[in-house]
Order: structure tokens, then sequence, then C-alpha cells
């Protein structure tokens, strides 16, 4: 007798709509919401920045995410049998998965938060600059690589035990504590003297900046990434809903808390670094990357800086882990729903892959940041944009809206978020592609700028197409094909 | 501070009290539905995005084959005249 495959066993799916909330809501906050958007927004006008930022999450992220999630919940399977059942380009759904194991390098930042919250444990910092700690890890090969491998161990150890027992129990445990110290962080850092000049700094609009191309741009870039849309991750941890359960109106919780979450983390980090000295001339100097490294200074200098370090590192290496193991759920769900895999013989496989994946860029800080350059300027725009054709033009819009997001919704959601899936979102990231490759030519690295482009749009063309071409001539059935009386 | 200072960081409130709204709402609505299933009544599929949802998921039942397969399937079709 044959074995029964895993995929036709009883799937998976959330014990509590918190456990997926609060999973999906740290998918989405991720390391750049906390890090980069607090510098961001204070060195493009505040308000100025902020007010757009706002509207584009709401036009742009939000429909993405409801597009990811509803497709997910209909698909109720892995990123490539999602697609093919939906539009039958199951070349999109390996393209998302391949998207996810070359994103091995997002594991690399992940290892590299956890040293600092090692490094701060030890006191590292109370001796030796951050910069000399920084130097001097990056100089050692074989310790960036034994990070990485530790880190992609713990990273699997959620999706390993499954989506009840793993993913949700970790993501409501640290989920909780993440948001407990950055509201902590920020109450503490508004109230600290001299704070008010950093709080001034980070929210007075500059109205001249509002509509300059660089703060429309940045806003409009920073509310897209935000979300991760593209990368599968909401499509894959709403394939476990419940039939009865929303995958529409509840994204819009997703919307509020990533960007509640990095306000906070404004809040907490601006008038901290303002109380410790920093004027409005100097923070400007400071960047995502460059703060890593001034961060510990300003700690070190306050009374209780060891605890205070320590705990924004942590809320810091938690932000990122929140990714990580979802990007293994992506790879693991394509074991176990399509090849048929056991989940933990999926999961140690996926492992191995990231480890093979991720082992050049976590030796190499310049491939990781020229990856993370191409992989977010031009595979993930690239991703959303097919998402949509499939989805939205080949499937149908209005057939997802009016049959999976707004039957058992919490909410009635209008035609409005079809009109934006179809023609808004895409035609922002094709703007947003062509400007990442304009701006990142004058680089002279042929790759991050319109050879990247072109390189991207090549292989997922041959891709998709190749495979579309492949399921043609074995007739592969997608729902599309359904006739009356098939339906009947 | 500034009037702007001030207005943004009302927008800021705003969007924290957005947030907390959504998820209590959201939390709350996904509590009844669980409520009722494990009541042993039927779950209406409307109930909270309402009767324009069920009248357009109506209309596309007659004409669209994979919307008749999904509600058949997923036993929403009964649903698609509102209950009395």
């Amino acid at each position: 007798m044959s074995k029964k495959p895993v995929a036709l066993a009883k799937r998976d799916n959330w014990g509590t709509r918190i456990g997926f909330l609060m999973t999906t809501w740290f998918a989405a906050i991720g390391i750049g919401n906390m890090w980069r958007f607090p510098f961001r927004c204070a060195g493009n006008g505040g308000g100025a920045f902020l007010l757009p930022y706002l509207v584009f999450i709401l036009l742009i992220s939000l429909p993405s995410v409801i597009l990811e999630s509803a497709s997910g919940k209909y698909g109720h399977s892995s990123t490539v049998d999602t697609m093919g059942k939906m539009s039958g380009l199951r070349g999109i759904g390996v393209m998302m998965l391949l998207l996810n194991m070359f994103a091995a390098y997002y594991i690399v930042v992940v290892s590299q938060s956890l040293y600092w919250v090692i490094e701060s444990a030890r006191n590292v910092f109370a001796a030796v600059s951050p910069e000399e700690v920084w130097s001097t890890y990056q100089g050692n090969k074989a310790l960036c690589f034994g990070m990485f491998a530790i880190t992609l161990i713990l990273s699997a150890i959620p999706p390993f035990f499954g989506i009840q027992k793993g993913i949700e129990r970790v993501a409501k445990w640290i989920g909780g504590f993440a948001f407990i110290i950055i509201l902590v962080g920020a109450v503490r850092g508004v109230l600290l003297p001299g704070a008010i000049d950093g709080l001034v700094y980070y929210l007075t609009p500059d109205w001249s900046n509002m509509f300059t191309a660089s703060t429309l741009t940045s806003a409009l870039s920073q509310a897209y990434f935000t979300f991760g849309a593209g990368w599968g991750w909401f499509l894959v941890l709403s394939s476990y809903l419940k039939k009865e359960s929303d995958a529409g109106y509840g994204n819009l919780t997703t919307c509020f808390a990533d960007t509640s979450f990095a306000l906070l983390a404004g809040f907490a980090i601006i008038p901290t670094l303002f109380a410790c000295g920093y004027t409005s001339e100097t923070v400007k100097t400071l960047g995502a990357s460059t703060a890593y490294v001034a961060m510990p200074q300003v700690f070190m200098g306050m009374k209780g800086g060891y605890i205070i370090s320590l705990l924004f590192f942590l809320a810091l290496f938690v932000a990122a882990y929140s990714c990580a193991y979802v990007l293994i759920e992506v790879i693991a769900c394509f074991m176990v729903d399509t090849l048929h895999m056991s989940r933990k013989k999926g999961t140690v496989v996926s492992a191995l892959l990231l480890l093979v994946c991720g082992a050049a860029p976590s030796i190499s800080e310049s491939l990781l940041n020229n990856l993370d350059n191409v992989f977010g300027s031009y595979v993930l725009p690239t991703l959303v944009t097919l998402l949509v054709v499939a989805v939205g033009y080949r499937f149908g819009g209005e057939r997802l809206r009016i049959m999976v997001i707004n039957t058992f919704g919490n909410g009635y959601i209008g035609m409005w978020v079809t009109v934006l899936i179809k023609y808004l979102v895409p035609a922002v990231n094709i703007f947003l592609m062509v400007w990442f490759a304009h701006s990142n030519q004058a680089s002279g690295i042929w790759f991050l700028g319109y050879g990247g482009l072109g390189l991207t749009w090549l292989i997922t063309v041959t891709v998709v197409a190749g495979l579309w071409w492949y399921d043609k001539k074995h007739n592969y059935q997608w729902d599309g094909t359904l006739t009356s009386k098939e339906a009947s | 501070m500034q009037v702007g200072t001030w207005l943004m960081l009302m927008v800021c409130l705003i969007w924290f009290g957005c947030f907390i709204y959504f998820t209590v709402k959201d939390l709350g609505d996904e509590g009844k539905k669980s409520a009722i299933i494990a009541s042993g009544e039927p779950l209406d599929p409307y109930l909270f995005s309402g009767e324009k949802a069920r009248a357009e998921a109506r209309a596309l039942y007659g004409k669209d084959p994979v919307v008749k397969k999904y509600f058949d399937e997923n036993g929403i079709t009964p649903f698609l005249t509102r209950p009395e």
C-alpha cells in the first residue's frame, strides 16, 4: 500500500486569531521598520514625509497585502500551487520561492543583530567602541558564518514544529515582548530631559520638502517595502486560515500595526539621541547602518545604559527574527504541500538550501548589500506586478473580492480595492523599478542599474513562460479553465 | 512646540487609535464567529460584510462557474439568500 501524501492529510491551521495577527504584523514590521523608518522620516522633513507615507500605505501597500492574503486563503497551499490554481502560471510561485531562497542574506542581517545582542549582554560596548566591534566581527569570516548558521537553526525551529505549536506560539511571545519594549522605550524617550527638541525634529513638517521628488520617492519606497508584499509571506500565512476566517478586512490591522510600531520606534530613538547631545545637524549624518554604531554609544552614556542597550537590541533582533522564520516557512510550505514531504523533513531541507544560498553573503558585506539592493529594487516589484497580472487580471480581482475577501469577511470591502490592485499598484511598481535603475546607474556597477533590471526580467520571463509552456503541453488544468458544466 | 508638530502628533495618535480599534474589532468579530460555530448554529458568511456583499455574491454565483464551485464546496450557497 502506498504511503498517503502528507498534503492530503489534515493541513495545519491557526489555533487563535491573535496568533495569526501577531505573525503577520511582525512579518510586516521586520528590521527596516524599526531601524530605517525613524531616520528616513526625520531626514526627509518629518511630518512632510509622514503624511505622503501614510497615504501611500493605504493606497499601495494595503491593497497589495489584501491581494496576497486573499489569494493564500483561496489557494490553501504553497505559492507554486496557488499561482498554478489561480492563473495557470506556476512560474510566479516558483519565482517567489527562489526569492525566499536567495533572500538567505536576510538571515545574515538577523545574525548581525543577534551578535549585537550578545555583545550588549557581555557589556562589550562599555570598554570597546562599536566601530571596533563591528570591524572585528566583519574581519572574522568563520565567526560571521557561524553566527549565520546559528541564526538559521534558531529561525528553523518555529516552522519545524508547525503553525500552531511552532510559529504561532513563538509569534505571540516574542511579538508581545517587542511591543512592550518599544512602547516603554517610546515613553521613556519622550520624557528624557532635552528630548522635546528631538520630538520637534522628528515630527515638525517642513512643508517646503513635501512635494519634492526625493521626499515623495523616499516615502513611496518606504511605504511600498515596509509590508513585504511580493515575498509570498502573506500568501502562505493566510493559506493556513480556516474557511470561516477573514482574509481581507483584517489586513487593516497589519497596516496600522506596522506603522504604529515604526512611529513608536521613532519616538524611542530620535528624542533619545537629542537627549544625549545630538542636534538636528548631527542626527542628519546618521543612517540605518551608522546608527548601529551610534546607539550603543548613546546608551552607554545613560543611566542604566547596559540594560537599555540589551533590551533595545533584543527588540531589534526579535523584529528581524520574526521575518526569518516566515521566510523559511514559505519554502517549507512548498516542500510539504507540493513535494509531499513531512513538515520536519521539509523544514530541514529548506534550512539546508538557505545555508547554501546564504554562505557567500554571510562572509561578504558587499555581496550582501548588492543582493539587498537588486532584490529590493527589481525582484520584489517584478513579483508584485506579476501577482497582479496572475490574480488581478487572469483570475479576476472582482471575483477574488466577492468570493474570498467579502465572504466570511469582518467588514465590506468595495470595488476600490480591485481598481487599486489592477491599475495603481502595477503602475507604482514599474515606476519604482525604472526610478531605482536610473538612480543606481551612476554607481557604475552594471547589475545595480538597468543591467540588473533587464536581468531580473529576463530570468523571470524565462521561468514563468517556460513553466507555462511546459504545463500547457501537459494539459495543466487551472481554475480559470473551469466550465459551467464542470462546476455543476 | 509649533502647530505643525501638534498636528503630526495628533495624526500619530489617530493612527495608534485606528490600530487599537481595528484589532479589537477583528478579534471581537472572529470571537463571535467561533462562538456561533461552537454553539452548533450555522454561520452566515455575510454576518459582518453585510447585504451588499451578499447581493454581489448572489449575482456572480449565477454567472461564474468558479464562484459556483467554490460556494457549493464550502457550504456558502444556502446563505446567498438572506436567512430569516
